[in-house]
């Protein structure tokens, strides 16, 4: 009996060695793991080091029970449903998780970069564990789940900080002699608005019309907006209608 | 360009200006100054610029409303903490250029951690240059922002090196270097090369970084 009782007492004491051995493992581990993976944004190596801790937690707990020697094979099974139901439940979180690492390891994109995915096209605003924020040249904000970078192939046009965008001016019964020189004044009175030298792309004169296709060196992709205004603003003022498409 | 530099009035502002103005020279420049005395003498020293006075407190309204037109946004106060504060907020307004000249070079992790891309430590040449005149023997001369290439210089000073950088520039495709003799000879030719050149490497940063961590053990 008493020996009984000893070898009780002597798996306890292991059992809870394991514990604190696999509690400061963890811990260690943890972080080890946050300074390595720094380098990716501190609250994704944080993310990282958690989920890597509580996993030796688990296996330290798991391997406590058997050196109780309790039944580990019911337990098990019930880990394995659990982790099942929970993985079938939450499957898109699970693969926006997993599309976060994605996207900070391979970094196809980083905040602040011009990206266009699938029928989003815009600035990366923020890349959270579960969505990316991209704000649009509209300026609305869109939330893109992690996994939509999975599924759509990623355009990073953030080689440069300036984007070349196109514009096509139409003026009604206009004749193309009297549009050019205007047109000329208008982009060198936009010219500190933008990063380089504004292009008139072509002048083409139709019948009851002139189009004038225009290229602004733009930063803030959302200033095309207040840009246009300021063109059909300026037009005005000098008795000319225009249509900005 | 419109550029917006918050603190106009520290050292670090007065050759952030004169940058900025080189660097696009037709751009609109907007400077913020919190104390009136200093906007009158820095619109008088950048009569370029058009300099606002605001409370500390009005320049987040002022960059929030203004958000959609500001391109870059340069925070170069004397304060770390009002700098952090306003690339946090340039941040959330969808600015799409921050950059912040920081006072302590210790803080520079703070702003790293925020997703602050751009840090700009005026501190960082210190080691730089002390390296370059004392002849260390691996000087990391430049950390490019935007791309990950790096440039490095190395003193050549044993046979084991010169073998080792040979074999290294020969296999490399990510990898240039130009060597210069003590007495300033030039070449991109690693066959002209005897101890005592220095080489001048530019390459990716892993590859370059790779290079001088085995040089250190040579």
């Amino acid at each position: 009996m008493s020996q009984l009782i000893g070898d009780i007492a002597l798996r306890i004491i292991i059992a809870g060695s394991i514990i604190i051995v696999t509690y400061f493992i963890s811990n260690y581990t943890r972080l080890s793991l946050e300074r390595i993976l720094s380098k990716f944004g501190a609250s994704f190596a944080k993310r990282i080091a958690e989920i890597s801790r509580c996993f030796i937690l688990l296996i330290g707990v798991v391997v406590a029970i058997s050196v109780l020697s309790l039944d580990v094979t019911a337990i098990s099974i019930i880990a394995i449903i659990i982790s099942l139901l929970v993985l079938i439940s939450a499957r898109d979180i699970v693969l926006n998780l997993a599309s976060e690492l994605y996207i900070v390891m391979r970094r196809p994109f980083r905040e602040n970069d011009q990206i266009k995915v699938g029928d989003v096209e815009g600035m990366v605003r923020s890349i959270r564990a579960l969505d990316t924020e991209i704000v649009t040249y509209d300026g609305e904000v869109v939330i893109v789940p992690n996994s939509y970078f999975l599924k759509y192939p990623v355009i990073n046009k953030s080689q440069s900080i300036v984007r070349n965008i196109e514009l096509k001016l139409i003026f009604p019964g206009r004749k193309f002699e009297e549009i050019k020189p205007v047109v000329q004044e208008i982009l060198s009175e936009l010219k500190p608005e933008l990063f380089g030298e504004p292009e008139i792309l072509s002048i083409n004169e139709m019948e009851d019309k002139v189009e004038a296709f225009i290229s602004l060196p733009i930063v803030n992709v959302r200033k095309l907006k207040w840009l246009a205004a300021k063109i059909t603003k300026s037009l005005l003022s000098r008795g000319i209608e225009v249509e900005i498409e | 360009m419109r550029t917006v530099l918050i603190g106009g009035g520290s050292h670090s502002a007065y050759f952030a200006i004169n940058a900025v103005r080189e660097i696009d020279p037709y751009g609109r420049l907007v400077v913020i100054e919190f104390t009136s005395e200093k906007v009158d003498v820095l619109s008088r020293m950048f009569p370029f610029a058009e300099l606002i006075r605001l409370d500390i407190d009005e320049v987040d309204s002022y960059v929030r409303s203004n958000s959609s037109i500001i391109d870059v946004v340069i925070t170069a106060t004397e304060s770390d903490a009002l700098n952090l504060r306003y690339c946090k907020m340039s941040k959330e307004n969808a600015i799409p250029i921050i950059i912040s000249i920081i006072n302590n070079p210790l803080n520079a992790k703070i702003f790293a951690d925020e997703g602050i891309t751009y840090v700009i430590n005026p501190y960082d040449f210190i080691h730089r240059e002390l390296a370059e005149i004392l002849e260390a023997d691996v000087n990391i001369l430049y950390r490019f922002h935007k791309t990950d290439i790096l440039l490095a210089s190395i003193k050549i000073s044993k046979d084991a090196l010169l073998h080792y950088l040979r074999k290294e520039i020969g296999k490399s495709h990510d990898l240039s270097a130009i060597f210069v003799s003590k007495t300033g000879e030039v070449t991109n030719s690693i066959d002209k090369v005897g101890l005592g050149w220095k080489a001048y490497l530019i390459g990716t940063r892993l590859t370059v970084e790779q290079i001088l961590k085995n040089v250190r053990w040579l």
